[in-house]
C-alpha cells in the first residue's frame, strides 16, 4: 500500500498536448476516481502512473520512490484493462497465476493459495480451470481483478473496467469492486467518463478536461460546490441547468436581468456578467411566483419523479426541472420556476466558481 | 407442408438410400456446382488417376507402346540407392529450407511490427522477393555464388576468409547450400507477411497486461508472442513445407539437380527421369510416391484449416 504522488505532469504527444500540469496526490488506501469526457486525458494519466506512457515532464512518486524512470514489470502495480485483457491461452488459474509464476519469490503452494483465496474472494473457485473465452464478460471481469489481487500490489489500476457490462452487471459490479478494495485497503485509481460510477465509487474524484484537473474532492463536495462550470455541469444527472444573467446591485442584494430573469436576490456580489447554475432537483416548480418563468415542453415521467423539461420565452436553451411525480403540468402550460439561493451557483466568465455569502472558499486541488 | 415436416428425417432406408434422398433434394446445388466440379475433375483429378494408371506401366516416350509392368516400377525404385540419397536430400531440403524461412520470416516480421522509421518502405520491400520469378531469383543467385564473379566470393576473399573464389554450386559437398540460400531468400517474404499479420492481430493490452504482471520483453514473446502465433506459425509452415517439397525451378535452374544429384529432390529427380530420360511410367511412379509424402502434410493442413486452428 502506498500513496501516489502526481507533481506538474504533463505529456505531450507530438502536437498535442494531452495531460497538462497535472497535480494531485492519492492517499495511502484511498479509491480515487479519475472522471472526465472521452479525451480528457484521464486514461493517459493512468498509463503515465502505470508505467506504460511516458512523462514528457513533471514526476509521478509511488511510495516513496520517483518512478518517471521505472519500467512498469517494476513499479508494483496492478492493472485491470478496459477489454480486460486476459491471455487467451491461458486457463484462469494460468492467468491469475501468470504474474507470480514469472517472479522466483513464490513457492508453488503459495501462490496456488493466493489463486484459491482471490477465487473466493471473488467467488470464481469453480472458474478456475476454464479458458477465457468460455466465461461471460462479467466473469472475465472477476477474473481481471483476480489477476490484480493475486499480486498483492501496493497500487490497483483500473481502466473503464465495467464499461463492457451491461448495466445491471454494472451497478452490481461497482459495489462489488468497492467491497474489495475496502477488504484489501489497497490504493486504487480508477478510470471512468461515467459520472455516475465516479459519484457512487469514489472516496474523492478527480474531474478532469481538456487535459486539465478541474477538481479534486469528495463527491459531495464536488456536486455542491463545484470549481467551475465545467465540474458543475458534469457532475450530476440531469446536468445543471446554466442562465447567462447580468447582475447589478440593488439594496440588500443583487439584481439578475437576462434570458427571462428580472429578479432580486439577497446575495452580495459584485456587479458584472455570470453564469447562474441551478441544479434540476432545485428548481422549484409552481404557479407561485418564482424567480422566472417557462413553458413546459415535455414531461418525462421518471417513475419516482418527472423531469419536465421546460423553455424561457426570452431566454436561450433548454431548461430542466426535476419534481415530484404526482405533479404533471400540460405540455405548453406556463409555470414559475424557483429556488433557494442556498441551491444556487455563480460562475464568473472564465467559468470559475464565484463563493457568496460566507460559503467556505473551494478547496485546492493539491 | 409445416416447418416441422422440412426437418423430419427420412423414416426408413439404408445409408445408401438416405445419401441418394439428400442427393435429390439438394439436387439444384449440386447441378449448380457440376460445371466447376467437372472441371476441377477433369484437370486435377485425371491427371492423378492417370499418374497412377501410368505407373504400372513401361511407357517410353518416343513410342505409342505400353507394357504393364505392375509393381515393378516401385520394386525397382524401393531397392535402388538413389531413391533413399533422393529422401534424405529432400528431407534436407524440405527442413532446412523451411526453418530458414520461418525463422528469418520470424524476425523480419517482429521487427517490421515496431516502431521503425521506413516502416511502410521496408514493408514493400521485404515482399519483392517473392515478387520476382523464382528462375530470375534463382540467375542471380547463381550469379552472387560464381566463384569468379560473384560478389559472395569477392566479398570472403577481400575479409581474408579464402585466397580464392570457390565454386559453391561446383562442390557436391556444399552446392545444396548455395541452392538452399536463394529457395530461404525467395521464401521468407511469405513467411514474415503471414506472421506480420498474425502478430498485429495479438492485442497491444496483452503485452500491456503482461508487462505489468512483470514479463521481460523475453518472456512476453515466450508466453504472449508464440501462444497466440502458434496457429499461424503452423499453417504457414506446413503450407511452405508443402512449396518446398514440390518446388522445382530454383534447383532446376541453379544446378539442374547436379553436381552428381547432390541437390536433386523428388521432384528433381521426377522431371529428370520421366521427361528427360523419357521414362513416363518409372516418372509416373516416383511421382505416386512423392504425392503420397506430400499428402500426409496435405491431410494434416486440411484438418487444421477447416478446424479454423480453433483447438490451437
Amino acid at each position: 500500500m502506498s500513496k501516489v504522488r502526481l507533481s506538474d505532469v504533463t505529456k505531450v504527444y507530438d502536437d498535442l498536448l494531452a495531460v497538462k500540469e497535472i497535480d494531485f496526490t492519492v492517499r495511502d488506501g484511498e479509491f480515487l476516481v479519475m472522471v472526465g469526457p472521452s479525451g480528457c486525458g484521464k486514461s493517459t494519466t493512468l498509463r503515465m502512473i502505470a508505467g506504460l506512457e511516458t512523462i514528457t515532464s513533471g514526476e509521478i512518486e509511488i511510495g516513496d520512490q520517483i518512478v518517471n524512470d521505472v519500467r512498469p514489470q517494476d513499479r508494483d502495480i496492478a492493472m485491470v484493462f478496459q477489454n480486460y485483457a486476459l491471455y487467451p491461452h491461458m486457463s484462469v488459474r494460468e492467468n491469475m497465476s501468470f504474474g507470480l509464476r514469472l517472479s522466483d519469490e513464490y513457492e508453488d503452494a503459495e501462490i496456488d493459495e493466493r489463486v484459491n483465496d482471490a477465487a473466493d474472494l471473488l467467488e470464481i473457485p469453480e472458474l478456475l480451470d476454464q479458458l477465457p473465452k468460455q466465461l461471460s464478460g462479467g466473469q472475465q471481469q472477476r477474473v481481471a481483478l483476480g489477476r490484480s489481487i493475486v499480486r498483492d500490489p501496493d497500487v490497483f489500476l483500473m481502466d473503464e473496467p465495467l464499461s463492457n457490462l451491461d448495466a445491471k452487471l454494472r451497478t452490481q459490479m461497482r459495489t462489488e469492486l468497492q467491497r474489495i478494495q475496502e477488504e484489501l485497503g489497497v490504493t486504487t485509481i480508477y478510470v471512468t467518463h461515467d459520472q455516475t460510477e465516479a459519484m457512487t465509487m469514489g472516496d474523492r474524484i478527480a474531474i478532469l478536461n481538456d487535459g486539465e484537473l478541474q477538481q479534486i474532492a469528495e463527491p459531495e463536495v464536488c456536486y455542491d460546490r463545484p470549481n467551475n462550470k465545467f465540474v458543475a455541469g458534469f457532475i450530476g444527472s440531469p446536468s445543471m441547468n446554466f442562465f447567462e444573467v447580468d447582475v447589478t446591485e440593488s439594496g440588500d442584494g443583487v439584481h439578475l436581468s437576462g434570458n427571462g430573469f428580472e429578479t432580486t436576490l439577497g446575495v452580495s456580489l459584485d456587479a458584472g456578467a455570470y453564469t447562474l447554475g441551478v441544479r434540476p432537483e432545485d428548481l422549484t416548480v409552481g404557479t407561485d411566483e418564482g424567480h422566472l418563468e417557462a413553458a413546459v415542453d415535455v414531461v418525462e415521467p421518471m417513475g419516482s419523479d418527472n423531469f419536465l423539461y421546460l423553455h424561457s420565452p426570452e431566454g436561450d436553451g433548454e431548461i430542466i426541472a426535476r419534481v415530484d411525480s404526482e405533479y404533471h403540468p400540460d405540455p405548453g402550460e406556463t409555470v414559475s420556476l424557483g429556488f433557494d439561493i442556498e441551491d444556487i451557483h455563480f460562475f464568473d466568465e472564465t467559468g470559475d466558481r464565484v463563493p457568496i455569502d460566507d460559503e467556505p472558499e473551494a478547496i485546492p486541488t493539491a | 407442408m409445416g416447418i416441422a415436416e422440412e426437418y423430419t428425417e427420412p423414416s426408413a432406408g439404408s445409408r445408401f438410400e438416405r445419401g441418394l434422398q439428400y442427393l435429390w433434394k439438394h439436387r439444384q446445388a449440386y447441378l449448380l456446382i457440376a460445371p466447376a466440379a467437372i472441371f476441377l475433375l477433369s484437370v486435377v483429378g485425371w491427371p492423378i488417376l492417370e499418374t497412377f494408371r501410368l505407373s504400372f506401366y513401361e511407357s517410353p516416350a518416343d513410342s505409342t507402346i505400353e507394357t504393364y509392368v505392375g509393381f515393378q516400377h516401385y520394386v525397382e525404385i524401393f531397392q535402388s540407392d538413389i531413391f533413399y540419397q533422393l529422401l534424405w536430400q529432400t528431407g534436407r531440403w524440405v527442413l532446412v529450407g523451411v526453418a530458414g524461412k520461418a525463422l528469418l520470416g520470424l524476425l523480419i516480421a517482429i521487427h517490421l511490427k515496431g516502431d521503425i522509421r521506413g516502416r511502410k518502405f521496408f514493408r514493400t520491400a521485404f515482399l519483392i522477393p517473392w515478387g520476382i520469378p523464382y528462375a530470375i531469383s534463382a540467375v542471380v543467385f547463381r550469379w552472387i555464388e560464381h566463384p569468379q564473379y560473384g560478389y559472395l566470393n569477392a566479398i570472403l576473399i577481400k575479409l581474408g576468409v579464402i585466397d580464392q573464389g570457390i565454386g559453391i554450386l561446383g562442390n557436391p559437398e556444399v552446392a545444396w547450400l548455395g541452392v538452399v540460400v536463394a529457395d530461404i531468400w525467395i521464401g521468407t517474404p511469405f513467411m514474415a507477411i503471414i506472421f506480420l499479420a498474425g502478430l498485429q492481430s495479438i492485442p497491444e493490452e496483452l503485452y500491456e497486461a503482461a508487462a505489468i504482471d512483470g514479463a521481460e520483453k523475453w518472456e512476453q514473446f515466450r508466453y504472449i508472442t508464440i501462444p497466440q502465433l502458434k496457429s499461424v506459425i503452423l499453417i504457414a509452415t506446413l503450407l511452405s513445407t508443402i512449396w518446398t517439397f514440390v518446388s522445382f525451378d530454383t534447383i532446376w535452374t541453379m544446378t539442374g539437380g547436379g553436381p552428381i544429384n547432390t541437390t536433386s529432390t523428388l521432384v528433381i529427380w521426377i522431371y529428370q527421369v520421366g521427361l528427360q530420360n523419357g521414362n513416363l511410367g518409372r516418372g509416373a511412379a516416383y511421382s505416386v510416391v512423392g504425392f503420397l509424402f506430400l499428402l500426409v502434410f496435405a491431410v494434416i493442413y486440411l484438418r487444421i484449416y477447416t478446424r479454423g486452428g480453433d483447438e490451437l
